[in-house]
């Protein structure tokens, strides 16, 4: 036997033992009302006779689960506090925000700057501010590359992340809401967690104070 | 057995089944989280108004965490971004006016902890009111607590009770169906086809999504969902991206593959083969035709010899 000979017979036994192994059955099992005939019985399926002699009736079933949409975060406060050991990368804990739904369609969660700053998007002391970061994001786009390191080399930038994006990448906040999460199906009870880190590098000369901003997450259901 | 031992015997049973009955799991206050805020039921589909039209509804909030708080209600715009339909609560078009003609019996309110309460609200849709589509969220924002002053960032928590529908008058009905895709080869399930459909109309509607998955031979259906077509709401003026998966796909097979898509009087159907096999098989079956290939150009050469 030649050696190319060897080689096909190796690679259709290998071809035979791989399809052996896969999972090929789509078949659904049919049902067929009525007795099975005395010859040319499909095959595969099952037939359902009802000529037994028993007088049966029906009850209809019912069972309700109510359309419920929740929110939460994980932060025992309401508000996040943003820490730094040097005094140029500051930095959040993870905070957790869990949406729990029952729609068939899922929920998306957003965020956006709110509050009464003059600059919404800003952190802000009296008129000194940390702007937001310039990184954007779209959740319907691959999120690798999303997001940007923020900059201290003009002023100073606030911004958050959530997990998924690359380690250091930030999103600028926008007054316009931006989604972050989105599911198109239930959740389980537990809900679905979104973690959302903030995060600030602060340039070489910014005054001191205490600089506060408002984010709202909003979760609605997806309309069927 | 003698008689004391079987009483033993019993209270023994009686004392075990006592303690696993008390077990039974319970939510506990530790598993709360500290706030949380539930509305049900989430949206509300006002389908045909007439202006000059009043419409009530109900929908019922709860505080379903450990700590109480205050909540407040607010109306916004609700619109739609691209093909995935990212909602906008901000911007304000001619098809978003109904959050100004939404009013509600409590504005603001208080939640113990384990309470509910329920918030009935008041459609009046003007007399002059031009026909299309309508669509705003109620909010309900859990109110916070004052901050002091190492504050960085107040985090707000709302939900968004969305609402929406039609208002009679001079209206269009117009869609196109943009792209439908089924895929020629798929390496392993699910076998998922995809569209996209634009509602070029100014009232709302349904697209209609129907699949059906035939065997290469033979008419018997492998996956369907013809007598209960997926429908997917179509805001006007937006186009959205839709997908069905069949789960149950085998590893190997070649199907036909059916999907009719329709939207306002368009329809459109494709029908194609499709082919799923694994990428691994799919080398290995490649490599056994171009090595049989050779093996046959090598035996008519040794012939020719």
């Amino acid at each position: 036997m030649t050696n190319t000979t060897r080689a096909i017979a190796a690679l259709s036994i290998v071809a035979g033992l791989g399809v052996a192994t896969l999972p090929l059955n789509a078949h659904a099992a049919k049902v067929i009302d009525g007795p099975a005939p005395d010859t040319g019985a499909e095959s595969g399926a099952t037939y359902d006779d009802n000529l037994d002699g028993k007088v049966q009736t029906t009850t209809d079933l019912k069972l309700v689960i109510s359309d419920v949409l929740s929110i939460e975060t994980d932060n025992a406060e309401d508000a996040v506090e943003l820490t730094s050991t040097d005094g140029t990368d500051y930095a959040s804990t993870p905070l957790g925000v869990t949406v729990t739904t029952k729609n068939s369609t899922g929920y998306k969660l957003s965020i956006k700057a709110s509050g009464s700053n003059t600059t919404k998007t800003s952190l802000m002391s009296g008129t000194d501010e940390i702007k937001a970061g310039t990184g954007t994001f779209d959740i319907a786009q691959a999120v690798a590359g999303q997001g940007a390191a923020l900059s201290n080399a003009t002023n100073s930038e606030w911004g958050y992340r959530i997990d998924s994006l690359d380690a250091g990448n930030y999103i600028g906040i926008t007054e316009t809401d931006v989604t972050i999460a989105n599911q198109g199906t239930p959740t389980t009870n537990s809900g679905v967690k979104t973690n959302v880190t903030f995060g600030a590098k602060i340039k070489d000369g910014q005054a001191a104070g205490t600089y506060t901003g408002q984010v709202t997450f909003t979760a609605t259901n997806n309309a069927k | 057995m003698v008689l004391h031992t079987k009483i033993k015997h019993f209270v023994a049973a009686f004392a075990v089944a006592l303690l696993a009955l008390t077990n039974v799991p319970v939510a506990r206050a530790d598993d709360l989280p500290e706030y949380r805020l539930a509305i049900t039921p989430t949206v509300q589909d006002l389908e045909e108004l007439q202006p000059g039209e009043t419409r009530t509804g109900t929908f019922s909030i709860k505080n379903t965490g450990k700590q109480d708080f205050n909540f407040t209600v607010g109306f916004a715009p609700y619109s739609v971004e691209g093909e995935n339909y990212d909602p906008n609560y901000t911007k304000t078009t001619q098809y978003t006016e109904i959050s100004e003609w939404i009013s509600v019996d409590q504005p603001k309110g208080f939640l113990a902890s384990g309470s509910e309460t329920m918030l009935n609200y008041t459609v009046k849709v003007p007399a002059d009111a031009h026909g299309g589509a309508q669509s705003a969220i109620i909010t309900v924002t859990m109110d916070n607590k004052k901050s002091g002053d190492s504050t960085a960032v107040e985090t707000v928590r709302q939900l968004g009770y969305l609402i929406f529908g039609n208002v009679d008058g001079e209206i269009t009905k117009n869609g196109k169906i943009l792209s439908n895709n089924v895929p020629g080869f798929v390496s392993s399930a699910p076998l998922t086809v995809s569209s996209i459909v634009e509602n070029t109309g100014n009232v709302y509607t349904r697209a209609q999504y129907s699949v059906q998955v035939f065997p290469l031979f033979g008419d018997e259906e492998l996956f369907t969902n013809e007598e209960d077509p997926e429908k997917s709401l179509i805001f006007p003026e937006t186009k959205k991206y839709n997908a069905i998966a069949w789960e149950d796909c085998p590893s190997l097979g070649i199907f036909r593959v059916k999907q009719t898509i329709t939207i306002f009087d368009q329809t459109d159907t494709v029908e194609k083969l499709v082919i799923v096999c694994p990428f691994w098989l799919l080398f290995v079956l490649i490599l056994l035709v171009l090595l049989i290939i050779f093996w046959i150009i090598s035996r008519i050469r040794s012939h020719k010899k």
